[in-house]
């Protein structure tokens, strides 16, 4: 299927209708450096400059999208009527951000199934160095945690955009001074299109 | 779609302006240098703008309702420098119904709302500490609004129940600094104040003040 099986990173895989497959740039791997695809480097900052590649996406339907954490463990959520993928930072004032969270989800009848793998804890312990307190964040690297929650609450309460339809097309609605390039033309866009 | 940079600001003076937008500082705002070891403190009115790092001054713990820490400052590692806008009108600074103490620059689009979080410490998962409440974070010392799109309506935006209390991440205790996802680069402000109970005794505490987004 032309999937890179290299485990020790965190992406996604999209799975479209059409058989093609589409891997997202690595962007945090398992000794916490930030991996640039492209370059084929790591990069020993937590600061991703390149993206997940989850916008870059063809727009088409997708089929199914799978992530990989740094076990190599393989989420696949299949037969949503949406996905999407996205990542999650802190910052604290005076301090740098860092990963904490990937999500990996699917909206169907309006209820959104939500896989939070946990990604912080060895970033943040090199990202501060020894000012940080020892990491007691029970949620290490790769766990996985699972919610089903209503659409419009999935992220802390609130909605998220970048929704990938099973049918084509990524969903902008809600979105403050959208960008100019957004989708390719004469694609529509929106939950069913 | 890469990462946003997040760059925060403090309203060094008294004029209840907007940033000019974008990365760099201007004639109001002052920035608050990732690793440049700054902090924020809430204290007494005898601390002074400029005077050296690690300038407090005591206030008294009510005999009954809430006391407005007097004044605030972001504590930079050499000097403390004031935020005259922030809090009410029950500090002893400028505060009140003020827009624009502090300010956050978003660089970038994000997929989620912009969220402002108090923790105990930086492993952001508790809040026991008596100044977030002691697990109660409805009673959190620490009180913020969003002022992103509009100022507060009242001087005492507290007492006029426009606030949240913040402790953690609960949607009634962290702020929205974003009403949506953001689409590009962007300004985002919010306003803060700490009040002490009646009954507080002593504590000492470090919490931080945390933002918390998602992005692709």
């Amino acid at each position: 299927m032309g999937v890179n099986m290299n485990l020790a990173m965190i992406r996604f895989i999209a799975h479209f209708a059409d058989g093609e497959v589409a891997e997202g740039r690595p962007f945090l791997n398992a000794d916490c450096g930030v991996q640039n695809a492209d370059l084929n480097s790591t990069i020993r900052n937590p600061h991703s400059a390149f993206g997940t590649g989850w916008r870059d996406l063809p727009d088409k339907p997708i089929a199914r999208l799978s992530l990989v954490n740094p076990h190599g463990d393989l989420i696949t959520l299949q037969g949503y009527e949406e996905y999407n993928f996205m990542v999650e930072n802190v910052q604290a004032l005076g301090v740098a951000s860092y990963t904490t969270n990937v999500y990996a989800m699917g909206v169907r009848n309006g209820k959104v199934t939500v896989y939070r793998v946990g990604a912080e804890s060895c970033q943040r312990q090199t990202h501060l160095g020894g000012l940080a307190p020892a990491p007691t964040n029970p949620v290490q690297v790769g766990d996985i945690m699972v919610k089903v929650t209503d659409r419009g609450k999935e992220y802390l309460g609130a909605e998220t955009t970048g929704w990938k339809s099973a049918s084509g097309g990524m969903e902008e609605r809600n979105v403050e001074n959208p960008p100019s390039l957004r989708l390719r033309s004469g694609q529509a866009f929106g939950r069913g299109a | 779609m890469p990462q946003p940079n997040v760059y925060w600001f403090y309203n060094q003076g008294t004029n209840d302006v907007a940033k000019t937008a974008g990365t760099a500082e201007d004639s109001n705002f002052k920035a608050i240098t990732p690793g440049g070891g700054h902090t924020l403190a809430f204290t007494g009115q005898a601390a002074m703008d400029g005077a050296s790092t690690g300038t407090r001054d005591n206030i008294l713990v009510p005999d009954s309702s809430l006391v407005e820490f007097d004044k605030t400052f972001i504590d930079n590692g050499a000097t403390i420098e004031q935020v005259p806008l922030a809090g009410t009108d029950k500090g002893k600074q400028s505060g009140g119904a003020t827009r624009y103490p502090f300010c956050l620059h978003f660089d970038g689009p994000t997929t989620s709302k912009v969220f402002l979080e108090a923790w105990d410490d930086s492993a952001h998962l508790t809040t026991t500490s008596k100044v977030l409440g002691t697990g109660t974070p409805d009673n959190s010392f620490l009180k913020g609004i969003t002022t992103t799109y509009a100022g507060p309506v009242n001087a005492d935006w507290v007492a006029n129940n426009e606030h949240k209390n913040l402790a953690g991440n609960g949607v009634n205790n962290h702020l929205e600094l974003s009403n949506a996802a953001l689409g590009g680069p962007a300004e985002l402000y919010f306003n803060l104040v700490a009040r002490l109970p009646a009954g507080a005794g002593n504590f000492n505490a470090n919490p931080v003040l945390a933002l918390r987004f998602a992005w692709a």
